[in-house]
């Protein structure tokens, strides 16, 4: 079902389109990897931190939470 | 007794044949100790198949044939031999290192599970609270935002809300502010 940790679980979740949310904004992108602690996403909208062209690398305890959409 | 009367002549020829008799021992002796004594000083297989072979005693292309065919199957059984164990060695070795390696990856997977547990502030408390609320429609505050939804599950580090919508929200337990059933 789920992993027991978020990092497994957005491990499994790999190419998948997420919003997720620190405690002062939150970002749209594509989860592209996660190594340890870090979750790195390529962001699909240009508000929040840093730009569309670069990766942007995440804290995964800075996350308040991660949400998907359902499919449209 | 039978006494016969020979004339001369018949003794004569009789006593020559029991010469001749005598004689042939002797001739089969050396000539059989000849042979031994060149058999015996040949320095290998092959002199010897060619002693026999020139004194006309055995047909050596077969004993030939019967070495060539040992020798074959033998070399044969060798290479069928080594090329076995080395596959064995091979499929041993590799199942050997994958076991390593998965065991190695699992532990250290678990280390690092048991780590994290460790250095997580205590979220025991806060776990048992949601776990007791599964299946309700509760509201989770962070720092960000309140969210709204069924509690689906509640893991070691985060627990899974889906909103009524259906858009699933995976919460980080640290920072969930409040909590509250609806």
């Amino acid at each position: 079902m789920f992993e027991s940790f978020l990092a497994a679980e957005l491990t499994k979740r790999i190419g998948t389109p997420v919003e997720i949310a620190m405690s002062d904004g939150f970002v749209e992108g594509i989860i592209t990897s996660v190594t340890g602690n870090l979750l790195t996403i390529l962001q699909t909208v240009g508000y929040g931190y840093g730009t569309t062209t670069t990766p942007l690398t995440i804290s995964i305890p800075a996350i308040n939470f991660v949400t998907f959409s359902p499919v449209a | 007794m039978i006494i016969l009367a020979l004339s001369s002549e018949a003794k004569a020829r009789l006593l020559n044949l029991l010469g001749t008799l005598q004689t042939l021992p002797t001739t089969a002796t050396s000539t059989t100790n000849n042979l031994l004594n060149t058999a015996n000083s040949s320095t290998n297989v092959t002199e010897l198949l060619n002693t026999l072979n020139t004194n006309g005693l055995v047909d050596t292309s077969l004993i030939t044939n019967l070495l060539n065919s040992t020798t074959t199957n033998v070399t044969d059984l060798l290479n069928t031999t080594t090329a076995s164990a080395t596959d064995l060695l091979n499929t041993t070795t590799a199942t050997a290192t994958g076991l390593l390696n998965t065991t190695t990856t699992a532990t250290t997977n678990l280390l690092i599970d048991l780590l994290r547990l460790r250095l997580l502030p205590s979220l025991n408390a806060l776990r048992n609270d949601l776990t007791n609320r599964l299946n309700q429609t509760v509201q989770l505050s962070t720092e960000y935002e309140t969210l709204t939804g069924v509690l689906l599950a509640v893991l070691s580090d985060y627990a899974v809300l889906v909103e009524s919508d259906g858009t699933m929200n995976f919460v980080n337990l640290s920072k969930i502010e409040t909590v509250a059933s609806l």
